[in-house]
């Protein structure tokens, strides 16, 4: 039987798998960073922004717990439960693009109040471009009529379950 | 084109590639250009003392590749880590934190033209420290200007200190996108002017000490020098 010798590898080949498997090894070890940094901070993240819904739309709704989009616009959306006696309905955050840049934009949206979601104001923003904002831009009266079919229908005591709706 | 603002060691050049991917697509809050700086200065850190680590050496081909995901993974935790922080923030900004991690600025500072050459570790930290002062003293006009108001970040979000009750409303063009390409351009405009002033007197100062002393001659031969070579 023929022994098979272990110099079969050359050097510019072993250099070359050295260099990809350290490659593969550091491309696996910041993926690991990122997804343990996403764990860590999403908690916190959704505790923020939920107090800072309830800044903006006051004392009537009162913000429960997150609900899922399950749609694309899940990495520029949030969207949280509201609850008011015995009604409910959806509070979504959502980066709209305006003349002044990405804003952070709260809608309100309660199925029985209309089809149209609610503009609610800005994330931390107040004056003259928050007013400007809400009389004018047609970008945010575009997504106060495109909510409603992004969100679905709320269903009272389940847990929620956004599907997308047939689009208008 | 040695000396002139063109030169590659003028700071002009990339100042203008770093303000289209940070001063123009960005909102005009102060907040948001504390929150760009400071990410700008973690990539040129990184950027340059990375570098020169050994473990490049063994990747061959793989070392630029390696590079650029290592800054991409570098915002993206910057990102994370700003969303536990201040979301409102986080969300404004999107990816205009990205474009930084992919603009040109970043990726001169990291590589070096020639390969066998040192980074300059010192001018690199240089560089991004004026050009930080440059921005956030764009982002602070606009935002008093624009929106009357400065802003700063906070642990629960964003704090507006109300500067100016009442502004004249034409000024509210600076809180738009447009106003901040005005804004950049009048910036970069000024620093075109700073660079040449500080080309012409150096040049003044080296005619100076080979004639043996300042005139209004070795002036003027800057100026023309300077001419000739535009």
């Amino acid at each position: 039987m023929t022994d098979i010798s272990p110099n079969i590898i050359s050097p510019s080949t072993r250099a070359l798998a050295k260099a990809g498997g350290i490659m593969t090894l550091s491309i696996m070890i910041m993926s690991a960073l990122i997804v343990l940094c996403t764990r860590l901070t999403e908690k916190r993240r959704v505790e923020i922004l939920k107090e800072n819904v309830q800044n903006i739309i006051g004392d009537e709704w009162q913000v429960a717990e997150e609900v899922k989009i399950h749609s694309p616009l899940e990495t520029s959306a949030v969207s949280f439960l509201l609850r008011k006696e015995d009604k409910e309905g959806i509070a979504v955050v959502m980066r709209v693009e305006t003349l002044y840049g990405p804003m952070p934009c709260v809608y309100l949206y309660n199925a029985e109040d209309g089809e149209d979601a609610e503009f609610a104001g800005v994330l931390c923003l107040s004056g003259t471009v928050s007013q400007l904002l809400k009389d004018g831009s047609s970008n945010i009266k575009y997504w106060a009529r495109r909510i409603p079919s992004i969100v679905g229908d709320a269903v009272v005591g389940e847990s929620i379950d956004m599907g997308v709706r047939d689009a208008r | 084109m040695q000396g002139s603002i063109l030169s590659s060691n003028s700071r002009y050049v990339p100042f203008v590639i770093m303000s289209l991917a940070m001063l123009v697509p960005s909102p005009a809050r102060f907040a948001c250009g504390i929150v760009l700086v400071i990410e700008l200065n973690i990539l040129v850190a990184a950027g340059t003392y990375l570098k020169p680590l050994k473990i490049w050496t063994l990747l061959s081909d793989y070392k630029t590749l390696l590079m650029l995901v290592a800054l991409v993974t570098i915002v993206s935790i910057y990102s994370l880590l700003l969303g536990a922080w201040s979301p409102a923030i986080q969300m404004q900004l999107g990816f205009v934190l990205y474009l930084q991690a992919a603009s040109s600025f970043i990726i001169s500072t990291t590589f070096s033209e020639d390969e066998g050459k040192d980074i300059d570790k010192l001018g690199n930290i240089k560089q991004s420290l004026v050009f930080s002062g440059v921005a956030l003293i764009t982002f602070i006009l606009r935002d008093i200007l624009g929106y009357g108001t400065i802003t700063y970040p906070t642990l629960s979000g964003v704090h507006e200190l109300i500067i100016l009750k009442s502004r004249v409303s034409a000024f509210t063009l600076l809180a738009t996108i447009p106003g901040g390409m005005l804004c950049t351009a009048f910036t970069l405009v000024l620093l075109a002017l700073f660079e040449r002033g500080k080309d012409i007197l150096s040049r003044a100062q080296g005619e100076a000490k080979s004639t043996g002393g300042i005139n209004s001659t070795s002036i003027n031969n800057a100026n023309r020098g300077d001419s000739s070579d535009d």
